[in-house]
């Protein structure tokens, strides 16, 4: 039977370039590499390839920038195999970016006092909820974690201050609110439990783990 | 003279994967929400 598994892929990669390279010790460390990017290289290629035919480019872009540069610090859910958050990831974002882009007129128009809700209930939110270490990958200490809380901390109101600088003229300003607000859910348990239904509706196999896709 | 270029492109493009991989160790994936089983020690 025919099976793509992006796991595998990645350790083919890892373990052909090390041999080349005569890095054969590092071939494990080279396949989770190869995982890394081939899976980032699959997931941009989707997402952006959805996005351009929805014509929310722009949306999608700051969603992902906003998004991915505080989860990178505050961590978050997390899907049980890579194509299941392949197609959560794609369909988050891209509804979204759609739910931003048709509602744009009528955000213009709402007062900034809006705005700076959304962006404080945000801020309450990392304050309560952040940083979380992926059950795989725990902190190392409690200087790692309370160096990744500050860092989180920092962004967020760094991006806040953004989103507010902005204004609700401009469809940034209300983006980078609303990927904050979307990264903080995915930290408060109710973000766990969608996610986790979400990994659940799209189990194919029992077992989990690494589903082929 | 393609066995001259290969060692170097494949000791580069090991470097990278290996960048690559110790940049993700002890963060989490920027793309969002599937992370990876880490190798158990890494040289």
């Amino acid at each position: 039977m025919f099976e793509i598994s992006l796991h595998k892929m990645g350790q083919a990669v890892g373990s052909y370039v090390a041999k080349k390279a005569s890095r054969l010790e590092q071939a494990e460390l080279l396949s989770y590499g190869a995982e890394i990017l081939l899976g980032s290289f699959v997931k941009l290629s989707l997402l952006f390839s959805v996005a351009a035919f929805l014509h929310i480019t722009s949306e999608v872009t700051v969603l992902l920038f906003v998004t991915g540069l505080v989860r990178i610090l505050s961590g978050g859910a997390h899907c049980s195999a890579y194509y299941r958050c392949l197609i959560t990831s794609i369909v988050t974002l891209t509804a979204l970016g759609s739910a931003l882009k048709l509602m744009q007129p009528f955000l213009s128009v709402l007062p900034a006092i809006v705005l700076y809700g959304t962006v404080l209930l945000s801020l309450y939110l990392y304050w309560r909820y952040a940083p979380q270490a992926p059950p795989n990958k725990p902190f190392e200490n409690e200087t790692s974690e309370l160096a990744f809380r500050r860092c989180t901390l920092l962004a967020v109101a760094a991006l806040s201050l953004v989103a507010i600088i902005v204004g609700t003229n401009s469809f940034m300003g209300w983006t980078t609110a609303a990927a904050l607000l979307w990264q903080a859910f995915t930290l408060t348990p109710v973000g766990h439990k969608f996610i986790g239904s979400w990994d659940i509706l799209l189990t194919l196999q029992s077992k989990g783990g690494e589903v082929k896709c | 003279m393609l066995k001259f270029i290969t060692k170097p492109v494949f000791q580069t493009t090991a470097k990278v994967l290996a960048v690559v991989a110790m940049m993700n160790i002890g963060t989490t994936s920027m793309f969002m929400m599937y992370q990876p089983e880490p190798p158990k020690k890494s040289s």
